[in-house]
């Protein structure tokens, strides 16, 4: 049950867009150059490399007793006191992770790229070459926040709901106003396309 | 705690920011998009089932808007805060991604254009952009930390009554 919703809330994460606006495709010629399709196939990278990060750091980082602690509460199995408070750390380490890394590919990706896009600008300016330019950074921030901040963080506050000896996980409101910095990789980039 | 106070930080937080906003900008209808609100809104309770059971999600709902939550056992109200706090983040974070998907929206849309859009097409886009995180952190700060911190303090308070009684 618990494999299922993750798989459920993964797959609404990641294509969220779909349900907050209208994008309509008409044009041939714009499905040339800006391609929904591309942009949902470009999720494959980012969503491997930030799923292997995450993992190995929460194997890496936990104890056995937490590894097989955190499997079982995937598993949906009842886990005891100090199974709970072990696994917890699991999941907080692999959600950091996964965080971190999806931001460091959407910052230093999307700006090499951008990079890419200004040294052609002078034959090739138009919104269309930005919007190919962050595909890779924009895929990054939304795979790192569903895996890492969604799922691997609820899993740690889950787990410590359990755990009365260690304390919430929770990732209190001064580190979730860290993600607001993410904001401001397509504000930038916005500024900077911007007639 | 009676209900009202503690529903007092979402409307003299919301009334604030309502009043601040529409002494800058005029037309503050922009401000709403049923989309944008349902997604912020809801998905954050979906994700919370992966961590926590139906029945304290339920629960944590029940005793937001239950008027004496001093009865309650403290393990419960316990339990509430903490699934009101984790429901809070998520919807910041939902509000933040809701962000990116908005801003390839904006993107698909200048793509539409073919390279004829305007300032304003750029400026009303990246405004439809920040709504979603407004939406998540009003929520977070004006909704479910002040509801989970005063079924905390209820907590707190039933607990110092209990060590009181002991004595």
């Amino acid at each position: 049950m618990r494999i299922l919703l993750i798989i459920v809330v993964v797959f609404i994460g990641l294509c969220h867009f779909l349900l907050l606006d209208d994008v309509v495709e008409t044009d041939p010629e714009i499905q040339t150059t800006f391609a929904m399709g591309d942009f949902i196939r470009g999720f494959g990278r980012p969503f491997i490399m930030i799923a292997v990060i995450g993992v190995a750091v929460g194997v890496a980082g936990g104890t056995p007793l937490g590894r097989r602690a955190a499997f079982a509460f995937l598993k949906g199995h009842p886990i005891d006191d100090v199974s709970a408070a072990h696994a917890t750390r699991v999941f907080s380490a692999t959600a950091r992770a996964m965080v971190a890394a999806g931001a460091l590919l959407a910052f230093t990706g999307a700006l090499v790229l951008l990079g890419g896009h200004f040294t052609l600008r002078s034959t090739q300016s138009s919104p269309v070459t930005a919007a190919d330019a962050i595909f890779l950074g924009l895929n990054a921030a939304i795979t790192s926040l569903v895996l890492g901040r969604m799922v691997a963080g609820v899993l740690a506050e889950g787990s410590a709901a359990h755990a009365r000896t260690a304390p919430p996980p929770a990732h209190a409101f001064t580190a979730d106003l860290g993600l607001l910095v993410l904001l401001a990789v397509p504000t930038l980039i916005t500024l900077a396309i911007m007639p | 705690m009676p209900l009202i106070t503690r529903y007092l930080a979402l409307v003299v937080g919301w009334s604030a920011l309502f009043v601040a906003i529409s002494a800058i900008a005029p037309d503050v209808s922009l401000l709403f998009d049923p989309r944008t609100v349902a997604f912020v809104t809801l998905f954050p309770w979906l994700v919370a089932c992966i961590g926590f059971p139906l029945r304290d999600l339920g629960a944590s709902l029940a005793d937001a808007v239950r008027p004496g939550i001093r009865d309650l056992p403290v393990e419960r109200r316990v339990q509430s805060a903490r699934v009101l706090r984790a429901v809070g983040g998520l919807t910041l974070a939902t509000g933040v991604i809701a962000f990116f998907g908005t801003y390839l929206n904006l993107l698909s849309g200048l793509a539409l254009k073919s390279g004829t859009a305007t300032k304003t097409d750029y400026i009303t886009g990246f405004s439809a952009m920040l709504l979603a995180p407004l939406y998540g952190l009003a929520l977070r700060a004006f909704l479910y930390d002040p509801i989970a911190t005063s079924i905390e303090s209820a907590s707190a308070f039933a607990i110092e009554r209990d060590a009181a009684d002991a004595d």
